[in-house]
């Protein structure tokens, strides 16, 4: 099976954050979302310094020696090029991701609200070949701009 | 020398003519005349009953000997008249002639939450547990902890291509005892070979790795794989599975049939613990936690947390007395403290 990939960020908000961790699933559209037995949950490692610097060019640290630990997380998840619609009985490359983010702070945990977009694969309209990358050899990640925007704390 | 820091509640051992006596100890925040403590065997059972804790200085009073029969443990609260000290509503526990050490543990750091070494201390207090190996996502977050005063032995949490070797041997020189892998959140399977050079280390400096153990990339199949590479490393399978019972049956076999795996019992049933021991062996099953992840009252919560059905507390008075004294020594504490090395055996 080939996936679909996505990659979130989270942006540390305080020094004394201790963890985070991405909780996700998805759902067909207009599906309801069974977090007791469909979710999923992947740690957000924290960049390194130097490749925070080139990915944040607007930081005050870019391109200089900071000896401050990077704030940045991100973490790629591997999601389904096509999902069964029910409705329909067919294979489709549209469907809902739920995520939303579990922070560790002080010994405490708290949660992030749940967010909720559509994810349109574009795996239907393409070709047989690019379809054929391996689990084993990740294709490099497709970039939802969207993604993006909702995950920034 | 660093000590460790004196429990609220502890036994004090006293013997007269070669007869061994147990009075306990209080070095809580209450005080006074009227101070007494309130006391019921394996778990609260009836007649519950109440002895005078007499004050010999400034923060510590003591009973007079207790008669313990039979008992396996003690529970407890404090009250000086007014006041009652009962651990934040999780109550205090002792194990009576027995120092039960959790072999799977979490603690974010010195913060103040429920995740944090004061929820933890919290927790263990209500269970008895003196003792415990303990890691977090980020290893960075135990680099302000002081390990001797908190009876907690820290594990160093390798993430493939992202904890580097360098930091592994580091910590592992300074006093982590061993390694910490989790498949599920960090994403990989749990036979990749970019673990290998981890588990180089962990054979080279003679340490157990413990494994997260879950349906997907953590399935016990994959962990056996990575057991069979290093056979001189003990691996312990984290939670037995944490998935349905075919995935725990699967990882006994496993167990039976490779020498370096072990089993773990977090979030399993007292029931089902002793099914792992029958299945294995007492010297191959490891009594873990996962405290304090839901918190101070992590092994009294209610509802309770053990599958919905039961709490560690209640559930470990019939495991340990199914199981009788030997084993049980060796499944709630003495396995772990061979395989880590660590001194001392469950005897108190």
């Amino acid at each position: 099976m080939n996936w679909y990939y996505l990659e979130k960020e989270f942006y540390d908000y305080a020094d004394d954050i201790e963890g985070v961790n991405i909780h996700y699933l998805w759902t067909p559209i207009g599906g309801v979302a069974d977090w007791e037995n469909q979710r999923a949950t992947r740690f957000m490692p924290l960049m390194q310094s130097s490749s925070s610097a080139s990915l944040n060019p607007s930081s005050p640290g870019a391109g200089t020696t900071d000896p401050s630990p990077a704030l940045l997380r991100k973490k790629i998840l591997k999601l389904p090029q096509r999902i069964l619609d029910p409705r329909s009985g067919t294979l489709t490359d549209r469907y809902l991701l739920y995520h939303y983010f579990e922070v560790f702070q002080d010994g405490s945990r708290h949660y992030s609200p749940l967010y909720t977009e559509e994810i349109v694969t574009a795996a239907n309209s393409q070709p047989a070949a690019p379809e054929a990358v391996s689990e084993s050899y990740p294709a490099p990640p497709l970039i939802a701009t969207a993604a993006y925007a909702d995950s920034k704390e | 020398m660093i000590q460790a820091q004196k429990p609220t509640i502890s036994w004090v051992k006293t013997g007269t003519n070669g007869g061994l006596q147990l009075r306990i100890a209080y070095r809580g925040p209450l005080s006074g005349p009227d101070l007494r403590l309130h006391y019921g065997f394996d778990g609260w059972q009836e007649p519950i009953q109440e002895v005078e804790l007499e004050q010999i200085e400034p923060g510590l009073a003591m009973t007079e000997p207790l008669v313990l029969a039979n008992h396996l443990s003690l529970d407890c609260v404090v009250t000086d008249g007014t006041q009652w000290d009962n651990n934040q509503n999780a109550d205090y526990r002792l194990w009576i002639q027995f120092d039960p050490l959790d072999a799977h543990m979490h603690v974010s750091g010195r913060g103040s939450g429920e995740l944090g070494i004061t929820s933890l201390r919290t927790a263990m207090a209500s269970a008895g547990i003196s003792h415990g190996i303990v890691s977090w996502v980020d290893n960075k977050a135990f680099d302000r902890i002081n390990w001797p005063t908190t009876g907690l032995f820290p594990l160093v949490w390798v993430r493939p291509d992202d904890t580097s070797v360098k930091e592994v041997r580091a910590r592992l020189a300074a006093g982590f005892i061993g390694i910490k892998l989790h498949p599920t959140v960090d994403d990989y399977r749990a036979d990749d070979p970019d673990l290998d050079p981890y588990l180089e280390i962990a054979a080279e400096v003679g340490c157990p790795v413990a494994c997260h153990s879950a349906p997907g990339d953590a399935d016990p199949d994959h962990i056996r794989r990575l057991a069979e590479r290093f056979p001189t490393v003990p691996v312990i399978l984290y939670h037995t599975y944490l998935g349905p019972q075919d995935g725990r049956r699967r990882a006994a076999q496993h167990v039976r049939e490779q020498a370096n795996l072990y089993l773990e019992t977090s979030w399993c049933r007292w029931r089902e613990v002793l099914l792992l021991v029958e299945e294995t062996s007492p010297e191959r099953v490891l009594f873990g936690s996962d405290a304090s992840i839901d918190g101070p009252h992590h092994y009294c919560r209610h509802p309770p947390n053990v599958e919905g059905q039961e709490t560690y507390n209640e559930g470990l008075v019939p495991l340990i007395g199914a199981l009788g004294p030997e084993s049980s020594r060796r499944v709630l504490g003495d396995n772990a403290r061979r395989l880590f090395g660590l001194n001392g055996n469950s005897h108190s």
